[in-house]
């Protein structure tokens, strides 16, 4: 009985909430004429893969009850060593194996820490965020790194008008959910999230697939750089802005993901990620300048996490 | 037989010891390496400019203290510290004067500070997530105001209150340093202090003892706020004018030196003095040595990187012992 | 004295509390009984002022009395001790006796932490505990000492009624009776004091008075003197409990499937060695602090092991050593505290029940889970073991203490380990299903698990073991078997001599 009430009413909720952004689509493409136009569409889905492969990642991160503060840091300390190597030798492979390189070592850096040493994951990713960010500035001395070669930039190409990075990013969140919902591994994951101490009793090495974790979580930010890159075919330590990693949090917790872990999926990380880029675009197609968009994002951050406390209220 | 035993123990005690003063001794180590690198580091001059870097995030971190020490966050500090200087600033343009402005900065602190506290206690809103959010609403709400940030010249008496000098140390160091000491004697020697600590160690236990949790709460979000607009002050002081840069990046700072001189982000564990003003001593004694030696600016963010991680690590190995 | 009249308490759908009517006086323990979920908790988080109650009142002294809040209650002189002790860990003992009223010092809004010192030593003595350093952290000191504790901030805080929680379910036999030096003291001393335990004997041994409730009503009320434990059984559980089954003896078998050697580990474990042979149950008894958790942790590779080996006999029937980490897949662990690392608390019964065989429910290939297969296993366990719940898809967190600990039960048995290892298996367990799982384990067992026991409840000990070994300080001092297994005989290889190597 206990139980039918708390589902009717999560269900309830969850209906509010669809509605909400059924009305809040039509409300926009109300008021602002080009909202619904196929251009503007792309656009947005365009810019979707960026923030969207960070929030996969993080997914992954926060369902494990860990963060990392260090994904838009790492995505630029990857991306640029492997663009600088990409635009001297025009060796593409080596470039994107020097970036998955890269990342892979800072994950390695968080994993080891965060699953070996027991370190609170706020304060290595913290860490190694501070270093991939000091990393990047300190190879290119600040400066951007341009020309890219042609084969690489293949990746920023359209097909017709649709760029090519957006099916490529669809069709990882497609295989990242089917990791997560359909598999052993994301039932551990799932598992690892919610009681980490009884999923070590229960046999499973947490502290590999906890490593394990934040080596994911960089390649999807390598990724995403990559993706990136090619599209603006450039590469720097400023490449992504100070307001991602806000960005990215936000957007897996409006898709349902929770700070303490063992919480969160693929479908709703994708929609918060959208919804996060729907109101930069709403912003820039009404002409406002930026700094009012920081205030409505900021509001509304405010409003969505405290809309999900109700909804997970005990 | 005894013998064995009062070995053994003196062993684990200096290993203890390594463990619990192990940031006390990088520093100490640290200061003695800058001071054979470079002989002009300790000098007089020097070290007043390293504390003269030091006094904003001195004050905003004190405050960030005993945020974290209630187990909780302030990730809009650095926001704040803009949007309070930016609405002074507004407000200047439209006739304010100094004193006025002075006011108003430390208002806007406050009462910013109190909306944090009204979001994390009374909304019960994780920590975290409702500051980054206010940190995101309070920049946005700072450059819209001041045309994106866009540098304004301050009234003459900011540079006065920052040249003001009692027996050739600045005024401003001066009275950071005193706030941190009665910040810490705040958290050591009274009710309010005790309260901090009782609900960052177990907020349940605090609840069910009948601590006033709320009150408590929402004056440590006061005083951080209070602390964070003071930042704007110094800063706006120190440069004479205002520009969007106030406060960047500045969140993340005072997790980091908080972090580094004990306090633990679990909560009910830490001190402001010495941990906090150590930490933050430590983070722009980095920038300062590599100044002296001449290196690459742009090596700095990464050195800076490097230092935290082994501060953090040696803290990790602290507690990983007291667990187990 | 404390009168609780015609208390009635409804809950959507439910009446927790029927009119109840509780009798506390001065000088006195009464003794609070019940299965979970019987209205113990709710009657005292009325009078907590915590709940309300729909009928009835609440009188202290003939005066009539209404609780709005704990604060209400603290100032009727109402104090709890708990089952986990409320303390702040890094803060000394004396700031958590005073955390409710720390002393001004002559400096405006300072506080005298040096008086609070001096003032908690006193309480501390009063109390008989004055081995407790009021400086020290709270960390740093036992779990008994933390309790001492909290009893002294309740007297600090003027408490006249003190209500005792389980108070008992993680002290050591010597804490124990310390605690109950205590109660006596305070009692003496004309406190009214209320005393809930699921532990039979300290009821008869502690308390003056009973209040039994059964389904929110009361079903028993009176003197503890005279009175039988069936009786009181009957009264806890509403009928009479089947005479415990022993097992039948010599059905042993002499394959050894678990072997220890030399397990040196820490401070605490020195040398130990054992073997635990196919289909039996194995006891290891001892104090608390003698080190049984952490030898199993050790054992199974949780803690760090300096030395020693363990064997185990996999399917191939011949013992092999085990490498660190890998006996936990192998063998089943259901662990002293369920809550911290028994269950996955929000997850559902399906995803814990199959939690340690998840390979079982996978695809060969894409390791792909299989649903429906999960929900048939765990329809089939919930029938095999009487959990009471709605369905499968409950999350564990709804079930009651004795459930939940079922459910932990099923896990372990639909992973079919050869080898379970029960650290407190009924610890917060009602009667009721305190039994039952006492039917699993010998059931268990007969088909030929082997079974690892640890237990504070010698009853436990005595009723499930078929071979007991005494652990005192890291050391196994002796194992008996058979009809050396009796109450008296392990109670006193617990307590007597070991002391000979100091």
């Amino acid at each position: 009985m206990i139980r039918t009430i708390v589902s009717d009413r999560k269900k309830l909720l969850d209906l509010i909430t669809l509605l909400a952004a059924v009305i809040f689509v039509i409300i926009l493409s109300a008021a602002v004429p080009n909202f619904l136009s196929l251009n503007n569409v792309i656009n947005v889905l365009e810019q979707l893969t960026t923030i969207g492969m960070l929030c996969l990642g993080m997914t992954f991160i926060l369902i494990i009850g860990g963060i990392d503060l260090s994904m838009p840091a790492v995505l630029m300390a990857a991306t640029v060593p492997g663009a600088m190597i990409m635009s001297k030798t025009g060796n593409v492979l080596v470039g994107v194996v020097i970036i998955l390189g890269v990342g892979i070592i800072f994950g390695m850096i968080n994993g080891i820490a965060i699953a070996k040493a027991r370190m609170i994951p706020f304060i290595v990713t913290l860490s190694t965020q501070i270093i991939a960010n000091g990393f990047a500035v300190m190879i290119t001395n600040s400066k951007s790194v341009f020309g890219l070669p042609d084969v690489f930039l293949f990746l920023g190409i359209k097909i017709g008008i649709v760029p090519i990075s957006i099916p490529i990013f669809f069709i990882i969140a497609v295989i990242s959910h089917i990791i997560l919902a359909k598999t052993k591994y994301g039932r551990i994951f799932y598992m690892i999230g919610q009681n980490e101490n009884t999923a070590r009793i229960s046999g499973i090495r947490t502290d590999l697939y906890i490593f394990c974790t934040y080596i994911i979580a960089s390649i999807y930010a390598c990724i995403a750089g990559i993706l990136l890159a090619a599209r603006t075919n450039m590469a720097g330590a400023t490449m992504v802005g100070n307001t991602m990693l806000t960005d990215t949090i936000s957007a897996a917790v409006i898709g349902g993901a929770s700070l303490s872990g063992g919480k969160g999926n693929i479908f709703g990380s994708v929609l918060g990620a959208l919804f996060i880029t729907v109101i930069s675009n709403f912003i820039n197609l009404m002409g406002y300048s930026y700094y009012v968009g920081l205030i409505i994002k900021g509001v509304l951050i405010v409003i969505i996490i405290a809309l999900d406390r109700l909804r997970n209220r005990e | 037989m005894n013998d064995t035993t009062i070995t053994v123990r003196r062993k684990f005690d200096l290993t203890n010891f390594f463990l619990s003063y192990g940031f006390y001794i990088l520093f100490a180590v640290m200061f003695v390496v800058c001071g054979i690198i470079s002989p002009f580091f300790l000098t007089k001059d020097n070290l007043m400019q390293i504390m003269w870097g030091a006094t904003t995030l001195l004050v905003v971190a004190a405050g960030g203290t005993f945020v974290i020490i209630t187990g909780n966050m302030d990730m809009s500090v650095g926001s704040l510290a803009l949007c309070s200087s930016a609405i002074a600033v507004y407000a200047m343009n439209h006739g304010a004067e100094f004193s006025h402005m002075v006011i108003i900065i430390f208002a806007v602190g406050a009462a910013v500070g109190a909306v944090n506290g009204i979001l994390v206690t009374y909304c019960k809103l994780n920590s975290m997530l409702a500051t980054l959010g206010m940190m995101t609403l309070l920049r946005g709400i700072a450059l819209n105001i001041t045309n994106g940030g866009a540098q304004t010249t301050l009234p003459d008496e900011f540079r006065m209150a920052a040249d003001f000098k009692i027996g050739g140390i600045a005024v401003l160091i001066i009275v950071s340093l005193l706030i941190l000491i009665l910040f810490q004697c705040i958290l050591r020697k009274t009710r309010f202090g005790a309260y901090c600590y009782a609900i960052g160690c177990s907020e349940e236990s605090a609840k069910r003892i009948g601590l006033p949790i709320r009150k408590v709460k929402m004056a440590v979000y006061i005083l951080s706020g209070i602390c964070a607009a003071f930042v704007g002050f110094v800063t706006c002081c120190k440069v004479g004018t205002y520009s969007g840069t106030i406060g960047n990046e500045m969140e993340f700072d005072v997790v980091t030196v908080c972090v580094m001189g004990g306090t633990s982000l679990l909560g009910g564990r830490g001190n402001i003095f010495p941990g906090t003003f150590i930490g933050v001593v430590l983070l722009y004694l980095i920038n300062n040595i590599l100044a002296l030696t001449g290196a690459s600016p742009y090596i700095y963010p990464f050195a800076k990187g490097l230092v935290i991680f082994a501060a953090m690590y040696v803290d990790a190995l602290k507690n990983y012992r007291r667990r187990t | 004295m404390l009168e609780m009249n015609n208390i009635t308490k409804k809950f959507p759908g439910v009446r927790a509390l029927d009119n109840v009517t509780l009798k506390a006086e001065p000088g006195k323990v009464l003794a609070l009984i019940g299965v979970n979920g019987a209205g113990k908790s709710t009657l005292m988080n009325i009078l907590g002022g915590i709940l309300k109650q729909d009928e009835g009142e609440i009188l202290i002294n003939e005066k009539k009395v209404t609780m709005n809040s704990p604060k209400d209650a603290e100032k009727n002189g109402i104090a709890f001790i708990h089952q986990e002790p409320l303390f702040f860990s890094s803060m000394s003992v004396a700031q958590n006796v005073f955390i409710g009223n720390l002393f001004k010092s002559n400096f405006p809004f300072l506080t005298d932490n040096k008086k609070a010192e001096r003032e908690a030593k006193k309480y501390l003595r009063l109390l008989g505990a004055d081995d407790i350093d009021p400086h020290s952290a709270m960390e740093e000191i036992t779990i008994g000492a933390r309790q001492m504790t909290e009893i002294a901030r309740s007297l600090a805080m003027g408490a006249n009624i003190i209500i005792f929680d389980e108070p008992t379910s993680s002290l050591s036999l010597h804490e124990k009776n310390k605690l109950f030096d205590v109660i006596r003291k305070l009692k003496q001393e004309g406190k009214i004091i209320i005393y809930i335990s699921h532990f039979l004997d300290e009821i008869t041994e502690l308390c003056d008075d009973y209040l039994v409730l059964r389904d929110g009503k009361m079903s028993g009320a009176g003197v503890v003197e005279g009175l039988h434990k069936e009786d009181l059984v009957t009264m806890v559980i509403g009928q009479k409990p089947s005479a415990a089954e022993k097992k039948a003896a010599g059905n042993l078998s002499e394959e050894t499937i678990l072997k220890v050697s030399h397990i040196v580990s820490g401070n605490l474990l020195q040398d130990v060695n054992f073997e635990l042979r196919k289909g039996e149950i194995l006891g290891i008894w001892g104090l608390m602090g003698s080190g049984r958790t952490e030898l199993v942790r050790a054992v199974l590779g949780l803690d760090r092991i300096d030395a020693g080996e363990v064997f185990f006999m996999d399917k191939d029937k011949s013992l092999k050593k085990i490498k660190k980490n890998t006996l936990l897949k192998k063998v089943g662990y259901v662990t002293e505290s369920r809550h911290y690392d028994g269950l996955f608390l929000n997850m559902d019964i399906t995803n814990n029940c199959t939690a340690a065989k998840l390979d079982n429910y996978c695809t060969r290939r894409m390791k792909f889970i299989r649903a429906d297969k999960e929900v048939q296993d765990t329809k089939k366990l919930i029938q095999k073991l009487n959990i009471k719940v709605p369905d499968e898809k409950t999350p564990a967190s709804l079930l009651s203490g004795g459930n939940q600990q079922k459910v932990v039960f099923a896990k372990w048995l639909n992973k079919g380990a050869p080898v379970l290892i029960l650290d407190e298996p009924t610890r917060g367990v009602d009667v009721g299903s305190k039994m039952e799982i006492y039917k699993i384990i010998r059931k268990i067992a007969a088909e030929g698990t082997s079974v690892l026991l640890i237990s504070s409840e010698v009853d436990e000990m005595v009723d499930l073991s078929d071979r007991v070994i005494i652990l005192k300080r890291g050391r196994i001092t002796e194992s008996v078997e058979g009809r050396d297994i009796s109450n008296s005989n392990l109670m006193k290889l617990a307590l007597s001599g070991g002391d000979t190597h100091e």
